[in-house]
């Protein structure tokens, strides 16, 4: 099953690249697999012990073969995308540290982590490594200033977590005010579409802010925690990644739809009285101005 | 920090005011008694002795007095320009709130021995450049910072002065609370209204209205900018520099953030942020811009923003041509960059993804240490399906080195600034003008 999802992996990597020559990406059904980050919860608790027959997937409404990975043959790809502008200071960054510290704690040695700190200017604190260390030192040294780029931020994270085969958890910690960035929520929200990162939000302060981060969060299968305080953040950040483990990851070629444009997921758990989140969907192919129109 | 002007009703302002401690007042809602011509003749004295550029001890004389001090000297000052003398202009003699005949008299010898000693138009200009130093260069003046309470008291009586205004207060994009605006800016408009023959007429003035209107952008002020720069096309209403810094404002209240700011800050009572949407300032912004071209069609940077507004506004071939024509006719990096980023931005609107792709690329080449311009690389790659292509702008920006190196510049982020990214060269010219001559 690993072998195959390597291998599967490899083959949409190929299919990227493949894209990049020819600028027209196209859907086989030999080489194009679509993955499919799924938490099954029963009143709020993961459900463990899922088969593949226990799923039913819809694409565009049409009922998918559907092929099952439990979470923990897959190593993780962590990218903090981390809010250090000037309102996180004080007992706020020492919390954040911590929280850090202690999600590194529940990592393996398969798994590999970065840290992408941002205020007005994003930088990379330490790109996707194992040397947890390294990635502690570099949560030590980050420093708060400045304005928010969180919308850019956020995106170079889902894309800097897609950079290798493992499945990417984006863990974004900020108060969600972007002061400055480039890049637009819509466009990000597109981009979103087109990605296998699963976004956490984890957001201080008051929850009445824009909706980009939820909306981020809900198109990508992740979920957000609006805190009062960060007191109690590290075990937030720890509660993520044991929920992140406990997903499925769900894989199928799709057959019987139109292989370019926005693609409709459906996915549900045959058992009753279980709550399925996923990703709402995906994109196949460039995005044209009808596919952004969702 | 920035700051927004927030819409009161006349009932609420008042009590607001009430509120506010003046000048360190404990008793608060009590004015204090000010011996206003003692008061006026030291501003006076202030207003002379002032070096332009710099907080001495004449600003911060000046700049220490309490609010209830600066609106009695707002009439006095009125008072005062109405006595100079000037050709063929009759003075028009009145009383300010609570002076004496006697008073009124003293008031007349200051405006002849000044009007006689340099003029009544150069203490007028060092009236202006003292106020907009003590702003620039210091601390905000005797504002207080209060937070509405529904218990307030209402109906107390307006002081005397110019109109109150309540700024809202942003950092980092998060409300940090209410004050009353300030008066320094009142006040040098109001000494700068009294130039004859007209402020329209002299080039000092306008050159004050651009250099302060480079700084209100520079700085986030924008309440005070609203104000401001409303007077300044009131008075120069052709003028391309003004109706530019106008389009600027309007283009930055248009901005997702400052948007989000208003859709997401709570007020109290009936209290609102006066910013209209995103379209209503696009199109308020469209149409200074086109005004400022109408009066300079080599404004470039007029041009390029019109095309960024047009572009907003989904005119995308419009778009195209405004900012293909801008690009054509600078060498200033920071234009090109701007034009080659809303070009690119064009270009893929119109799915023409090479040429996009091109555009963002001369942007990059321009400024390798920015992070926007790789960023629009990566999202306009992953929008056409090459992920290795997104992968590696992002990598780039990645790998731009760290702040705290400064060797971080990116003209996004000062694209807001407008005229404000020359701020030290406009200040500086304008001191120059006034000491070298100019001031009559």
């Amino acid at each position: 099953m690993r072998r195959r999802l390597l291998i599967a992996s490899l083959l949409l990597w190929c299919s990227a690249t493949t894209a990049a020559g020819l600028q027209t990406p196209t859907f086989t059904s030999r080489v194009d697999v679509v993955r499919v980050d799924v938490l099954v919860t029963e009143r709020g608790r993961p459900v463990p012990g899922l088969a593949a027959e226990d799923f039913e997937l819809r694409d565009n409404r049409v009922l998918q073969q559907v092929d099952l990975v439990s979470f923990e043959q897959v190593p993780l790809n962590v990218v903090f995308v981390f809010d250090f502008s000037a309102s996180v200071s004080g007992q706020r960054l020492k919390d954040l540290r911590r929280a850090g510290n202690a999600l590194l704690d529940g990592l393996d040695a398969r798994d590999r982590v970065a840290l992408i700190s941002f205020n007005q200017a994003i930088t990379q604190e330490s790109g996707l490594t194992p040397d947890l260390a390294r990635m502690r030192a570099a949560l030590d040294d980050a420093a708060p200033s400045g304005g928010s780029s969180v919308i850019d931020a956020t995106f170079a994270g889902m894309l800097l977590g897609e950079s290798d085969v493992g499945r990417a958890l984006v863990i974004v910690f900020s108060d969600e005010t972007d002061t400055s960035s480039w890049l637009t929520t819509e466009l990000v929200l597109s981009a979103a579409s087109q990605s296998d990162a699963v976004v956490y939000v984890v957001s201080p302060g008051s929850p009445r802010r824009s909706s980009f981060l939820r909306d981020l969060a809900s198109a990508t299968g992740g979920r957000t925690f609006d805190l009062d305080s960060t007191s109690d953040l590290a075990s937030v950040f720890v509660a993520v990644l044991e929920e992140f483990r406990r997903r499925y990851l769900l894989t199928y070629t799709p057959r019987g739809v139109a292989k370019e444009g926005w693609h409709r997921l459906d996915v549900r758990v045959k058992r009753r009285g279980l709550s399925v989140k996923a990703r709402p969907g995906y994109q196949a192919g460039p995005v044209t101005p009808e596919s952004s129109d969702r | 920090m920035v700051c927004l002007s927030v819409l009161l009703t006349p009932l609420v302002a008042d009590g607001f005011e009430d509120l506010c401690a003046t000048g360190g007042d404990a008793d608060i809602g009590v004015q204090r008694q000010v011996r206003s011509l003692e008061r006026f003749r030291h501003w006076l004295a202030a207003v002379r002795a002032h070096q332009p550029g710099t907080l001495d001890s004449a600003a911060l004389a000046v700049g220490s007095w309490s609010r209830a001090d600066l609106n009695t000297l707002s009439r006095w000052l009125e008072a005062f320009s109405d006595l100079l003398p000037a050709p063929g202009r009759p003075r028009r003699e009145w009383r300010p709130p609570g002076a004496s005949p006697a008073d009124l008299e003293a008031l007349r010898a200051l405006a002849d021995e000044v009007s006689s000693a340099s003029g009544r138009n150069d203490v007028l200009k060092r009236a202006a450049l003292l106020h907009a130093d003590i702003v620039i260069h210091g601390t905000e003046d005797g504002t207080s910072f209060v937070e509405l309470s529904p218990a307030q008291q209402l109906g107390r009586g307006r002081a005397a002065g110019p109109p109150a205004r309540i700024n809202l207060r942003v950092l980092d994009g998060e409300p940090q609370g209410m004050h009353m605006a300030g008066l320094h800016w009142d006040l040098a408009r109001l000494a700068l209204d009294a130039v004859t023959p007209v402020p329209s007429e002299d080039g000092m003035v306008r050159h004050w209205y651009r250099a302060t209107a480079a700084y209100l952008l520079h700085s986030g002020s924008l309440a005070d900018a609203v104000v401001h720069f409303q007077r300044a096309q009131e008075i120069f209403p052709d003028d391309p520099g003004v109706l530019f810094d106008n389009g600027c404002l309007h283009e930055t209240f248009s901005s997702p953030p400052v948007q989000r700011l208003v859709q997401t800050t709570v007020l109290p009572g009936n209290l609102k942020i006066p910013i209209g949407t995103a379209g209503m300032n696009l199109q308020r912004a469209e149409t200074y811009f086109r005004r400022a071209l109408a009066g300079d069609p080599d404004f470039v940077e007029a041009r390029i923003r019109l095309g960024r507004v047009v572009h907003l506004q989904g005119r995308h071939v419009e778009a195209l041509g405004e900012l293909q024509k801008s690009i054509g006719t600078t060498e200033d990096r920071y234009l090109l960059y701007y034009g080659s980023l809303f070009l690119g931005d064009v270009l893929q609107a119109l799915d023409r993804h090479a040429a996009a792709r091109d555009a963002y690329r001369r942007a990059a080449a321009l400024y390798p240490g920015a992070q926007s311009a790789r960023l629009a690389l990566a999202q306009h790659a992953r929008r056409v399906s090459d992920r290795p292509a997104a992968l590696e702008a992002v990598q780039q920006v990645l790998a731009l080195p760290h702040p705290s190196r400064g060797e971080r510049e990116d003209p996004w982020w000062a694209y807001e600034h407008g005229a404000g990214r020359n701020l030290e060269d406009s200040l500086t010219a304008l001191r120059k003008q006034f000491l070298h001559g100019s001031a009559k």
